[in-house]
């Protein structure tokens, strides 16, 4: 089952000669090659800055493809990159790749799973030849039970910050993009290994996934890219509707961790999605020092709290065709209230100046082009675009769109969240967390 | 899973076959041939891997095999198990442990 059109000499040749002359200086940005395959399958390339060859096989078999009783799938299926394929096993997959000094990972969101190798320059065929195999994965029953605990200890890691970010999509979408991106508990053990290959033959559809690289020849991988044989598909992933509302989880301690959010904006529409990275930029996103606090709405509101103890942040999550906006916050339960309705108001409020739109601006620029100048915060950048929206924009076309996007576009974009029902996900002490409903 | 359906029956139907199936005598305590293979390691993590059904029944026919033999009897005629019917339930799980031994060997031995 190997791939033999990367195996053949001529291809080599060409891939060998491209490695040589590749290699970029590192913070250069590098052009992306985009090609469509007649299965509708996309293929991207872009240069690496040094000899390592990273190749991402990215599936549209995120969470919000599950149905309410194959919630947890797509969290076996990030597993599954270390488990036995239908062609190999398990560890035929570690040693080989490992032998040749490589490494295969696995990550995902809410719509997307992506497998990535990470092999020298000159082993790529290695990694490529065990990326193939996990189209068809096997779900072993032992091998899924075997690694049950792996499963209990990754929810176990979850933060609480993420645990209230998954809360506020289940209250603000409540299925398709409201799953969860973790296993809910109650489905561990319970997700049979026929549902599984269901669920992977769904939504492992050509018209859905993208192979990218980074650091490897274009004609190389798409030749790679041709053999790959995909299931039919026909899965259809649930289209988001916006509900709000709350999702609260009490546990036990004193702290409280509080997610409010309202209507973002869908990355279909790259204006609006532009114009509310510009606006996570603006209000907070993070702060530009170690334990600093972050300038605009989000740092005032830390500020008037008292500061001590309470850590606020922009959410911004695009989705193909929606988006989510708002923040977290996490605070001492006492606190968090005051914080939270502050922040509410200051959410509501939509005014947005030009300085902000300024830093927002020169913020959102140097994350992006810092995420495009590391290899790997570019091969998981460009399979994202690649897999949802089936084409790549450099970083080029990315910053001279994001000067086009005027005050008024950010100020749109404000009052899209402040006008539209708001999601409250929080967990913790949650005496003095509010209700959407208080909220509005 | 199509691939771990057992096989029913001997692989090929002899006369031969069946005189020395029924001479070895297991059929009488309604066991069949993979109930009494020799636990070695392979075998006994095919057993672990086995479906929870499979597990079951093949616990029962040896409980059901050592009771008999502790009470110096055996199951009446139409009980035995017969040559055609003997499940090798265990085979295709137990190829594939074997296959996964061999290959770790196999790396062992050439890295």
């Amino acid at each position: 089952m190997a791939c033999n059109a990367s195996k053949t000499t001529l291809l080599r040749a060409i891939a060998k000669r491209g490695y040589a002359t590749l290699p970029r200086a590192a913070g250069d940005i590098s052009p992306v090659s985009v090609k469509v395959l007649e299965n509708k399958l996309v293929v991207a390339t872009a240069d690496a800055t040094v000899p390592v060859s990273r190749v991402s096989l990215v599936l549209g078999a995120g969470s919000r493809n599950e149905a309410y009783d194959t919630q947890g799938a797509s969290h076996l299926l990030r597993l599954a990159g270390g488990l036995s394929t239908q062609n190999s096993s398990a560890f035929a997959i570690a040693r080989n790749i490992q032998q040749v000094g490589g490494t295969l990972t696995t990550w995902g969101d809410r719509e997307v799973v992506g497998y990535t190798v990470t092999t020298t320059a000159d082993n790529a065929e290695t990694g490529l030849r065990y990326l193939q195999d996990l189209l068809q994965p096997a779900f072993k029953p032992w091998e899924l039970k075997d690694n049950a605990k792996t499963l209990l200890n990754q929810l176990d890691a979850v933060s609480t910050e993420q645990r209230a970010i998954e809360l506020v999509h289940k209250a603000a979408f409540r299925n398709g993009l409201g799953n969860s991106i973790y296993s809910p508990r109650f489905q561990l053990g319970k997700l049979s290994t026929e549902s599984l290959l269901h669920f992977a033959a769904q939504n492992f559809a050509a018209g859905r996934a993208a192979v990218v690289g980074v650091g490897i020849d274009n004609n190389t991988l798409a030749g790679f890219a041709q053999t790959l044989q995909f299931p039919s598909g026909g899965g259809k992933a649930a289209s988001a509707n916006w509900y709000g509302g709350d999702a609260r989880k009490d546990t036990a301690g004193h702290r409280a961790v509080v997610a409010v959010a309202g209507q973002g904006g869908a990355a279909g529409n790259q204006k609006e999605a532009l114009a509310f990275a510009i606006l996570e930029q603006a209000v907070g996103a993070g702060a530009a020092t170690k334990r600093g606090i972050s300038a605009g709405l989000y740092g005032e509101a830390v500020n008037s709290s008292g500061g001590a103890g309470v850590s606020v942040k922009a959410l911004n999550s695009s989705y193909s065709d929606a988006g989510i906006f708002g923040f977290v916050v996490s605070a001492d339960a006492k606190d968090v209230g005051k914080t939270v309705e502050f922040l509410v108001r200051g959410l509501k409020s939509a005014s947005v100046s030009d300085q902000d739109v300024a830093r927002g601006k020169a913020l959102l620029k140097a994350r992006i082009i810092s995420k495009y100048s590391s290899d790997g915060g570019l091969i998981k950048e460009i399979g994202r675009q690649a897999a949802l929206s089936r084409n790549v924009q450099e970083a080029d076309a990315l910053i001279s769109a994001i000067d086009g996007i005027s005050q008024s576009e950010v100020q749109a974009a404000a009052r899209k969240v402040g006008g539209s029902k708001l999601a409250v996900g929080a967990i913790g002490h949650l005496a003095g967390v509010p209700y959407a409903s208080d909220l509005a | 899973m199509s691939s771990y359906i057992a096989r029913r029956g001997p692989a090929v139907l002899s006369n031969l076959g069946r005189w020395a199936y029924n001479l070895s005598g297991f059929n009488q305590y309604g066991l069949h041939r993979d109930d009494c293979l020799y636990e070695n390691e392979d075998v006994k993590e095919a057993v672990r891997r086995l479906p929870r059904k499979l597990y079951d029944e093949r616990n029962y026919r040896i409980m059901r095999a050592l009771h008999l033999s502790m009470t110096k009897t055996i199951l009446p005629k139409e009980q035995w198990t017969k040559y055609e019917e003997d499940v090798k339930y265990l085979e295709p799980y137990l190829n594939e442990v074997v296959k996964e031994r061999e290959e770790r060997e196999d790396w062992n031995k050439n890295h």
